[in-house]
């Protein structure tokens, strides 16, 4: 059961075209290159790659977070909830983060400042977007902490970060997102660097408030194991473009890129011990070894001369996209 | 009814707070390092205030008969100077201005320094090149070199040598400050705080300054020590405080040309400066451990 009856055919967030630059000593790179992709109100979706593929860069562009002299946007667009925020200034776009969208970082560890209590760094986006008493914002925020599932809230406000354990603070980092109800939460690999029993909680967690608050969740990682317990839709991305879209069971049964159907290769199963598992040889270009032709030509176990000398386009079967010159003799429907 | 409430709401906050100054000297008495620094700050505090009635002579007061007598002698418990002044009531008399001098420079210093290092290390760009080639320019001078040049134009005094010393000193708390804060601008607690909505000038003062509190702490209890030393050496060339009134680095200085035969007359305003050191640097060492809430508790 994915929770798939409260996703709504409204959009929430939609990036068209999107291309980001960055400096470096030698000129500019385009780690981000015509990504598209909308995610609707109460969908899950999942955004998956290898390092460096540019999963964060994407995120990190949504919630307006990228290093400011050091990036630029230099196509397309980001729609979120209907309002172009491509452009928006520093000032309007602080009305959002934390209070229209919020991010749930990777480390736990070190996501939370150590020389604030728990309750004031909770208080924090309270302060900045609420006009609440002191009082009322207690309220709220041991009552958020005891929504994720902290026992004895009353005791951990006044407790340091450090005091807490990988899981608790976890929980701590989703509270701090969810305390103003946001309407799209990003999560970048929120359960990497926990173990596996803490992850699975988690995961029960952030699917169950979810659910109960009919968010819309962009879930990017890299463990495919967590996208088939948590998404809706997947976006597969490889280095710095969108090779695949698809339902989430559309995608395990059917993979259509090659570079999906070798991560989901790549995955240890239960049912048979293999000796070795699979792996996609060679790594992710780094954004200035791209040139012409598909980006995973290189490592793509089907390659063949089309691919090494022109970029594939979107070809697209129902909802299922995907960006392979294997499926031009599938053809059904071209964009572009 | 509704009075008793409010009154034994104050009460309670009232018995808090004290609980928490108590909680912080019961922790002192536990590390005995901490307890010897902050006893020898108390000491120094009593003897800069209530000097005077404490020195058993006037510090003032020469007696060229009893010239340069050694410690234990005729009541002078650590001897006299050169013009028969009791080096024990020069010592006690010293301490107010070798604490005006060390407190004062480290504030002031710390302040430019601090206010320089963050902006230059937060906001980068041209302002952090412009600030940091300034701190380069300043720190290729020798730093007794340009306390000279500005307390020379600025001419001798307390107030101008207090002044001519943070001029000199701030460049190294700029720098470490800098470095602390670029650092930390990249900590991952950072940009979650700029994901809640928080806004870059709060960034700077709520997330990072108090972050960076452990390293001034540090290194202002270091250069405290550097400054009443420093302060000596101008003081000899004639840019400091003026005598007859004494501070420990002139006595040093006024004392060195005795140091074969009367051995005394550098030797305790030494000491003076090494204690008063020590004890700053064992209560800011201590100051740190308790105030580092990553730290607590070990």
């Amino acid at each position: 059961m994915i929770g798939g009856n409260t996703v709504s055919s409204e959009i929430l967030l939609e990036i068209k075209d999107l291309g980001i630059q960055f400096k470096t000593g030698e000129g500019t790179v385009q780690p981000i290159r015509g990504v598209n992709f909308s995610l609707k109100k109460g969908e899950t979706l999942g955004v998956v790659g290898e390092s460096g593929s540019g999963k964060s860069v994407t995120s990190l562009a949504v919630m307006g977070l990228l290093p400011e002299k050091k990036s630029k946007i230099v196509s397309g667009s980001i729609h979120f909830n209907n309002n172009d925020i491509t452009n928006l200034s520093e000032k309007q776009y602080r009305k959002l983060r934390g209070n229209e969208m919020s991010m749930i970082f990777q480390e736990p560890m070190t996501s939370l400042n150590p020389v604030f209590t728990i309750g004031e760094l909770l208080s924090e986006p309270l302060k900045q977007h609420k006009k609440m008493s002191r009082k009322e914002r207690k309220e709220t925020i041991i009552s958020v902490l005891k929504q994720v599932g902290i026992p004895r809230a009353e005791e951990i406000i006044n407790e340091y970060p450090h005091q807490l354990s990988g899981g608790m603070r976890q929980r701590v980092m989703i509270s701090l997102a969810l305390l103003c109800e946001p309407k799209l939460l990003i999560c970048d690999e929120p359960t990497t660097a926990l173990d596996v029993t803490i992850q699975a909680q988690i995961l029960e967690l952030m699917k169950h408030i979810k659910k109960e608050k009919n968010m819309s969740l962009l879930f990017i990682t890299h463990d495919l194991g967590v996208v088939a317990e948590m998404c809706d839709r997947v976006v597969v991305m490889y280095a710095g473009e969108i090779v695949e879209i698809a339902e989430i069971n559309e995608l395990f049964d059917n993979p259509l890129h090659p570079y999906t159907k070798g991560l989901i290769d790549s995955l240890p199963t239960n049912n048979a011990r293999k000796s070795t598992l699979y792996s996609i040889k060679g790594q992710v270009p780094r954004p200035d070894e791209i040139g012409t032709g598909c980006a995973f030509a290189n490592r793509c176990p089907h390659a063949f001369e089309k691919c090494l000398e022109q970029s594939p386009p979107t070809f697209l079967k129902g909802e299922h996209l995907s960006k392979c010159w294997l499926q031009e003799s599938e053809l059904q429907g071209v964009i572009r | 009814m509704e009075t008793s409430t409010v009154t034994t709401n104050t009460v309670k906050v009232k018995y808090k707070q004290k609980s928490k100054l108590k909680e912080l000297f019961r922790k002192l008495t536990r590390s005995w390092t901490g307890m010897l620094g902050f006893c020898l700050i108390v000491l120094l505090i009593i003897l800069s205030i209530f000097g005077d009635w404490i020195a058993p002579f006037d510090p003032m007061d020469a007696q060229l008969r009893d010239r340069l007598l050694p410690p234990l002698t005729d009541g002078h418990l650590l001897g006299t100077d050169q013009l028969g002044r009791d080096i024990l009531s020069r010592i006690i008399d010293g301490t107010r201005v070798s604490m005006i001098i060390g407190l004062a420079t480290a504030f002031l210093a710390g302040i430019i320094g601090t206010i320089v290092g963050v902006i230059a290390g937060y906001y980068r760009g041209w302002v952090d090149v412009v600030l940091m080639r300034i701190v380069d320019v300043q720190l290729s001078f020798p730093f007794i070199l340009l306390v000279l040049v500005i307390s020379a134009v600025l001419g001798a005094g307390l107030t101008n040598i207090v002044i001519s010393l943070a001029l000199a000193g701030w460049v190294l708390f700029a720098r470490v400050i800098r470095s602390e804060v670029l650092a930390l601008r990249e900590k991952e607690f950072i940009i979650a705080a700029i994901a809640t909505g928080v806004s870059k000038f709060e960034i700077l003062v709520k997330h990072i300054l108090p972050n960076i509190f452990t390293p001034i702490i540090i290194l202002a209890s270091l250069q405290i020590g550097t400054y009443i030393i420093a302060e000596a050496s101008v003081s000899f060339l004639g840019f400091g405080v003026q005598p007859p009134t004494p501070a420990w680095g002139n006595m040093l200085n006024e004392g060195k040309d005795y140091i074969f035969n009367s051995w005394w007359l550098i030797t305790f305003p030494g000491i003076a400066i090494i204690l008063t050191t020590l004890g700053i640097n064992l209560f800011g060492d201590w100051l740190r451990d308790t105030l580092d809430p990553e730290l607590k508790g070990e």
